[in-house]
């Protein structure tokens, strides 16, 4: 099933979650071929694809995690698929120092103005949190 | 389809691209519930679990990883499913300098060696392969 959003029991699980250290959301993306702005977004006809109006939510996103600690990963685009088969444009990974930082940046002030890219630009996607761990370099 | 190794044409398509560019390997893991050791494997009639055949060969290919200058960006372990409802236990990220650095691994003797380990506790995966795009602005 395409999907775009939490359940509200998907919400629910991720929010009383008990783990508290840190996460790792990893987001597999399908954007649209064509950006779809709303008539009363800025945006609005402009020629561009899906992948580019998701990039400027992705930015937007990326600075207000910063504010409380969260950090990307990884920002991909899928070439193919080397093993299995799927569909995926992209593959976008950002850790947090734990959920409620994660929360936190979907309440942020500025979430509301770049969630329109998201709309515009985004198909559909999973998100899978994990619970990271990674190599000391 | 439920797939452990690339088709013929998944590894032509990748043996086709610029072998010199770095790229990124997204692997979603799926387990199997027992480990299922091949005959002739010593670890053959172990009674373990997928996830620990599949990460005795994690802990050894990230040995092998850090001598051909691949990173492991990071893995990780018990998912839940924010949005969507796929099934997967593991996802695992590595950046490799290059495809061919990739291909030279799975060839190695030294990989070759420990891979029973990989097939005793694989169910199933996705690979996808990435390239970076500048990450957000941060």
């Amino acid at each position: 099933m395409p999907a775009f959003q939490p359940t509200a029991d998907q919400f629910r699980a991720f929010r009383d979650d008990p783990h508290d250290g840190p996460i790792a959301q990893v987001n597999l993306l399908k954007f649209r071929v064509k950006a779809e702005y709303k008539s009363e977004d800025p945006e609005h006809g402009n020629e561009e694809s899906g992948g580019a109006a998701y990039q400027r939510y992705a930015d937007a996103f990326g600075a207000a995690a910063a504010e409380v600690g969260g950090r990307c990963l990884l920002m991909g685009q899928a070439e193919r698929y080397f093993i299995g088969e799927g569909d995926w444009d992209a593959v976008m990974v950002m850790h947090f120092p734990n959920r409620q930082a994660f929360i936190a940046t979907l309440n942020h002030a500025t979430y509301q103005d770049m969630h329109r890219h998201r709309d515009a630009g985004l198909l559909c996607q999973e998100l899978i949190t994990t619970r990271p761990s990674i190599p000391e370099n | 389809m439920k797939a452990i190794q690339p088709t013929p044409e998944q590894a032509a398509a990748f043996l086709s691209r610029d072998q010199d560019e770095s790229v990124v390997m997204v692997n979603l893991l799926k387990f199997k519930d027992k480990a299922t050791y091949a005959e002739g494997t010593a670890e053959h009639g172990e009674d373990v679990s997928g996830a620990t055949a599949y990460l005795r060969y994690g802990i050894e290919v990230n040995k092998i990883l850090a001598s051909i200058g691949a990173t492991p960006l990071f893995s990780g372990a018990g998912p839940n499913f924010m949005i969507g409802d796929g099934d997967w236990d593991m996802v695992a990220l590595v950046r490799y300098p290059s495809r061919a650095v990739m291909i030279g691994m799975t060839q190695s003797p030294e990989y070759q060696a420990i891979h029973h380990h990989r097939e005793a506790g694989l169910a199933h995966q996705d690979l996808i392969e990435v390239t970076e795009l500048q990450a957000p602005a941060a």
